[in-house]
Parts: structure tokens; C-alpha cells; sequence
């Protein structure tokens, strides 16, 4: 019996009905985030739940934010965005490269890099 | 807990605690991905001498792993220990109350536990951005499915050759300790 | 034993089975919402018109979306060129030039624009002027410079919007009197809006958001059916996002004028840009004045006068056309027509 075979047979009827399941579940998922994320022109950079920056996705520049740990420095260029300076043993936030659209977490400096978003908390336009 | 059987959890939360360590050094696409190898030892452990074991050697594994690489009490060290008693409850759980999966399948749940239980907490705890932690959400819960089933499948391999030889307290694959009710 | 844990029958009672059956049921919600969420928002930003227009709309395909979009940008920038004040190429330039001499031919926009300035200057006994062009060019907004008392008095003459003549069976403009200057600026922006909107409704687009600067018009509802959401700029905010009210918009348009927008201050004193065409002085009394009404048009030139009639005239005003209306006094109070009561959230405690 070749290996395969053999680690097939060591599973379970429940087994697969839940892998497909959570395959389905997980595919169908993409799609319907791609369906509730906005699309938009705004980047948000917020500290600590609170927001620093709302920023124009098409303008490009350079924003320094303070954290509780120190010092996240993000860049604007060319309708993308990336971190270029942060804080934090790991550099997650740094090696994640360039993002159009989506989040950019730098958790150890509580820095969270909405791109693409809305803009103006909820509303639509400003009138003044 | 007999001396014979202290000496085994401590082997294997150092076998987990290796695993553990191991796998950060794999490089990934993406910076946060984790295969989770530890979940093997985890489940293994569950099946062989229940929930208590496991559960113990998961938080070793935590707070050791958590240790060596400088981020106890961080944010990456509350999402792995929630992550790890999400996933060995679940687990156990669907274990004892019924054999209906396989390691695989239990592994799949483990790790689709973790996940749910890391984004929540990191929702709860950290982010407080919905939108944030849905747009990652479908990735994680995939990338889940592949390393829990191959976590799973290594799960079921191991067993079987630890049944092919001679282990102490395993019998036919049901330890006293798996049995409880 | 190991036969016994594997491949069991299915147990409908059983726990894997309900864990399964409630995964399925989670993947059908999923699924079946994806479908509920087929409309979407898209957005576009451009530099028209000496700002920034922000059109949105909703639509259940990028390609409609991304061309009715285009086509109401279009329709804008040929606005821009023929109501443009300071392009010469510009028919509004031309009337300038040439109707106090003889009357000037005008394309059908520039007429019906300059027929419904005159109609609001009418309604609001001038506080409304599309000819205070005369005195407004005399302040120096980036220099900083207010004009001597005696320059203002001899070009007061010069500003009344009774001496701009319109022929509607001849589409002509002429200007009575010799050195007047008609600037549409504060209604042109209004109007802009309300052409884009009629592009984008002909192009089968059943809900969108026009903003030429603070000049809204909406029109649907947004995909979750909710309707579009207003911010009003704080007078004395922080800056142009710092909101001091919402309001729900629905088929409505609104504006605000504020002496935020272009000002300076000497001797104390802020001199801004909404210039009462009576006395050819800043009006005082008033900080923003917000307007609702079915077209920006009207929104557009009605914010201005308001701010210019005052608390209480600004109110009557709005209440005989009406329309709903706000008015933050130089004391920060706020005024707000009857109507509009329980319709604006307040976003920094009410009065």
C-alpha cells in the first residue's frame, strides 16, 4: 500500500465532510471580504485605537507616528503603502513590503495602517 | 503522576518546544505564518494520555518558546497561549466525546480554533479595527487547513508507528490516560 | 479497536455531525450574503474647478461604475470651461469684457446658471450678489489687504444684480453698467454638482454622491440601504475634517459657507471672503451657515446669503423657500430650522 493511500485510509468519513467544509468555508471567505473591505483613496494610520493621520492614498509622503515603544514611520508612494521604520523584535510590519489595500499591523507599537478605506470615520463627505 | 511519567511530559514539551523553535527558522512567504509543528507533539500527547498532559505540555510550551525568544508577556505571547488553549480544548473535547476523527480531523479543529481564538483576541486585545482582522481572516483560516492537515497526517503517522512498537502506556492505541470518562 | 474509531456510521444526533451541519449552515450564510453584497462604492477624486470633487457611486459593476464616473468628470470639465471667472476663454470672462457694452450670446448652461443666481438674489434681497465680483477683487486675500474705506464706496455702485439684463428669447447677458463684474464662483460649484448628478443618473446609476468641495449632492441610498452621511466642518475646528454635526442626505444637497474658508485677520478683526454686496463689508453675526435643499444649486448660493442675512433673517429666509437650514453664531450658538430639529447630530454637544 503506498503512503498516500495509507494516510487516506487512516481518515475518517467526519474527517473529510470537515476538510471540504472548511475548504469551501475558507475560499468562499476571501470573496466576501473582498465584498465588504472598501476600496477607496484614504490611508488611516491610528495609535493606540486612536486615529494619527488620515491620509490621501494618491499623495505621496512620509509620516512618522509615536507609540508607546517608539517611533513607526510610513511611507506613501505611488497608491501604496509600507512601513518603512518600527519598533519591535520582528519587523513584521516592515517585511510585509509595499500594500495597496488591506491593514498594516505594527502590534508592539499599537500602529494599525488602514489602506484603502473610507475615510472621515463613517461618513461619507464633508459639507463646509 | 509516576517519576517515569514526569520524565515523558518533560520530553515531550522539550520535543514541542524544539518543534516550536524549529519552525521559525523555516522562511516563509509571508512573516507571520507558522506551520504550528508543535501541535503535533500536542495532539499525539492528547491521544495517547488525554487532556491533562497535553494541556500541560502546551503551556510549557508557551511560556518556554515565549522565553527563549524574548516576547514573554507581549502581545505574540498572549495570542500563542490563547491560541494553544483554544486549540488543545477543542480538541480534547471532540476527542472524548466521541471518535468520530481521526488525528486529522481533530487537527483541523485545533487549528481552526487557534486561529478563531488568535484573531479574536488580537480583535479584543490589540486591534479593534473589524475590517483589520476579516481582511486576514480568509488566509489564516486556509493557510490553517494545509498545516493542520499535515499536522494531522504527521499526528497519525506517529501514532501508528509508536503502536507498532513498545510504548509504555499505550495500549492498542487507547492510553488509560485518553480514557477517561 | 481500531476498526471501532474508524468510518462510523453518520449519527445525525451525534457532535461531529452537528459540528459539520453547523459549519455547512455558516458557509450558506456566507455565500448567500456574498450575494446581498453585489453593489459596491466606487470613488474618484479630481482636481477641478480650483478643488477637489469627490464623485461615489454605487454599482454592481466596476466597468458602469468606472464609466458613468468618467462621464460626469467630462461634463465638469466643460462646466470649468465655460463659468471658469478667471479663464479668459471663458464666456463668464466674456460678459465681463464685452456685456456693458453690447449684449453677449451665451451658451444654454451659462444662461439658466445666471438666471438662477439672479432668482436667489432676488429671494434674499441681495445678501446673494453674483456681481459683488466688483468689490470682492478688491481684497487681498493672500496679501492680506483690506481696501481703504473710499475704494469700497466708489465701486458699491457697481454691485447690483438688477443691472445684470437677461434675454431668454435672444440667450443674451448684458450688464447695465460699465465696470461691473459678475463672478458665479459662489453657485458654480452648486451647479456643477447637480449636472454631474443628471450625468450620472442617464447613465443608469440608481445612487451617488457628488462633493465639489463642501457642495454635496446625493441621490439613492448607499448598498447596505443606509443613506449617505453628511459631516458639517466645525467653524472653529481643527481643520477641514474636524466635523462639529452629521446629517443623513437622501435625495437632498447640501452646503456651508464659513468665514474659515478664505480669510485673514487685521487689527484683530477676521476678514473673510463672504462680502455683504449691501455695504461691501464682511458679514458679521455669523461663523457657518449650512443649507439643505433638493439641488446644490440652490445650496450652494443659499449658504452664502444665509451667512450674510444673519441668524434670524438667514432663518426666515429658509423657512419661506422651504428649505432646512444651520447657523452657528459668532458665539457658537447654534440656529437651526424647524424642520431640521432631530435631523442633525451633534458631534460636540448641542446647545
Amino acid at each position: 500500500m503506498s503512503l498516500p493511500r495509507e494516510l487516506f485510509e487512516e481518515t475518517t468519513l467526519y474527517d473529510r465532510i470537515l476538510f471540504v467544509a472548511l475548504l469551501l468555508l475558507s475560499v468562499s471567505s476571501f470573496f466576501l471580504v473582498g465584498e465588504i473591505i472598501p476600496s477607496g483613496g484614504t490611508v488611516t494610520i491610528e495609535v493606540d485605537g486612536r486615529t494619527a493621520y488620515r491620509l490621501s492614498l494618491h499623495d505621496d509622503r512620509v509620516v512618522e507616528v509615536r507609540g508607546p515603544i517608539g517611533v513607526t514611520r510610513v511611507e506613501i508612494s505611488n497608491s501604496r503603502v509600507r512601513v518603512t521604520e518600527s519598533p519591535g523584535p520582528r519587523k513584521l510590519c516592515i517585511r510585509q513590503g509595499w500594500t495597496e489595500r488591506g491593514v498594516i499591523i505594527c502590534l508592539p507599537n499599537r500602529v494599525v495602517i488602514r489602506v484603502g478605506g473610507e475615510g472621515w470615520g463613517g461618513l461619507d463627505a464633508i459639507s463646509g | 503522576m509516576q517519576s517515569q511519567d514526569r520524565l515523558r511530559v518533560a520530553l515531550l514539551a522539550a520535543y514541542a518546544i524544539g518543534l516550536h523553535g524549529l519552525e521559525r527558522l523555516i522562511p516563509t512567504p509571508i512573516p507571520w505564518l507558522r506551520f504550528g509543528f508543535a501541535n503535533i507533539i500536542t495532539l499525539t500527547v492528547l491521544v495517547l494520555y488525554g487532556f491533562r498532559v497535553s494541556m500541560t505540555i502546551t503551556l510549557i510550551r508557551v511560556l518556554m518558546g515565549s522565553l527563549f525568544s524574548g516576547t514573554f508577556l507581549g502581545p505574540g505571547f498572549v495570542l500563542s497561549l490563547g491560541g494553544g488553549i483554544a486549540s488543545t480544548s477543542i480538541m480534547a473535547a471532540v476527542h472524548s466525546a466521541s471518535r468520530a476523527f481521526s488525528p486529522v480531523g481533530l487537527s483541523l479543529l485545533g487549528a481552526l480554533f487557534h486561529n478563531i481564538a488568535q484573531l479574536g483576541l488580537a480583535y479584543l486585545l490589540f486591534v479593534r479595527r473589524i475590517e483589520a482582522i476579516l481582511l486576514i481572516t480568509p488566509l489564516i483560516l486556509l493557510i490553517g487547513i494545509i498545516t493542520g492537515g499535515i499536522n494531522g497526517t504527521a499526528c497519525s503517522l506517529l501514532l501508528k508507528r509508536l503502536r507498532g512498537s513498545a510504548v509504555p502506556g499505550i495500549d492498542g492505541g487507547e492510553a488509560e490516560g485518553g480514557r477517561r470518562r | 479497536m481500531q476498526s471501532r474509531s474508524r468510518n462510523p456510521r453518520p449519527d445525525p444526533g451525534s457532535l461531529p455531525m452537528r459540528l459539520t451541519s453547523a459549519l455547512l449552515g455558516l458557509l450558506v450564510i456566507l455565500v448567500s450574503s456574498c450575494e446581498l453584497r453585489k453593489e459596491r462604492m466606487f470613488r474618484r477624486s479630481e482636481f477641478l474647478m480650483d478643488t477637489i470633487v469627490t464623485i461615489t457611486v454605487v454599482s454592481g459593476s466596476k466597468g458602469k461604475a468606472d464609466e458613468a464616473i468618467g462621464k460626469a468628470f467630462g461634463e465638469l470639465e466643460r462646466l470649468e470651461g465655460l463659468l471658469d471667472f478667471f479663464s479668459p476663454a471663458s464666456e463668464i470672462s466674456e460678459i465681463n469684457r464685452e456685456a456693458s457694452a453690447a449684449p453677449v450670446r451665451v451658451s444654454q448652461e451659462t444662461f439658466d446658471l445666471l438666471e438662477r443666481a439672479l432668482e436667489v438674489s432676488e429671494k434674499t434681497d441681495g445678501a446673494f450678489d453674483i456681481t459683488v465680483g466688483a468689490v470682492v477683487s478688491l481684497y487681498d486675500f493672500q496679501g492680506k489687504k483690506s481696501p481703504p474705506a473710499g475704494l469700497i464706496r466708489e465701486r458699491l455702485p457697481l454691485v447690483d444684480y438688477r443691472n445684470v439684463i437677461l434675454d431668454r428669447e435672444t440667450m443674451t447677458v448684458k450688464l447695465a453698467r460699465e465696470g461691473m463684474l459678475i463672478d458665479p464662483g459662489g453657485i458654480t460649484k452648486g451647479y456643477a454638482a447637480d449636472r454631474a448628478v443628471e450625468v450620472l443618473r442617464s447613465e443608469g446609476i440608481r445612487a451617488a454622491l457628488v462633493a465639489v468641495a463642501g457642495d454635496i449632492r446625493g441621490y439613492g441610498s448607499k448598498p447596505d440601504g443606509s443613506p449617505w452621511r453628511i459631516g458639517i466642518r466645525d467653524p472653529r475646528g481643527k481643520g477641514r475634517e474636524d466635523v462639529i454635526a452629521t446629517v443623513e442626505l437622501k435625495d437632498m444637497a447640501i452646503s456651508t459657507s464659513g468665514d474659515y474658508e478664505r480669510f485673514f485677520i487685521q487689527d484683530g478683526k477676521r476678514i473673510h471672503h463672504l462680502i455683504d454686496p449691501r455695504t461691501g463689508y464682511p458679514a458679521r453675526g455669523v461663523i457657518s451657515a449650512t443649507v439643505l435643499a433638493p439641488l446644490a444649486v440652490y445650496t450652494d448660493s443659499l449658504a452664502t446669503a444665509l451667512f450674510i442675512s444673519g441668524v434670524e433673517r438667514g432663518l426666515e429666509i429658509a423657512e419661506t423657500l422651504g428649505f432646512d437650514a444651520l447657523i452657528i453664531d459668532d458665539e457658537g450658538g447654534y440656529h437651526m430650522t424647524e424642520s431640521l430639529r432631530g435631523r442633525v447630530e451633534f458631534t460636540k454637544g448641542a446647545v
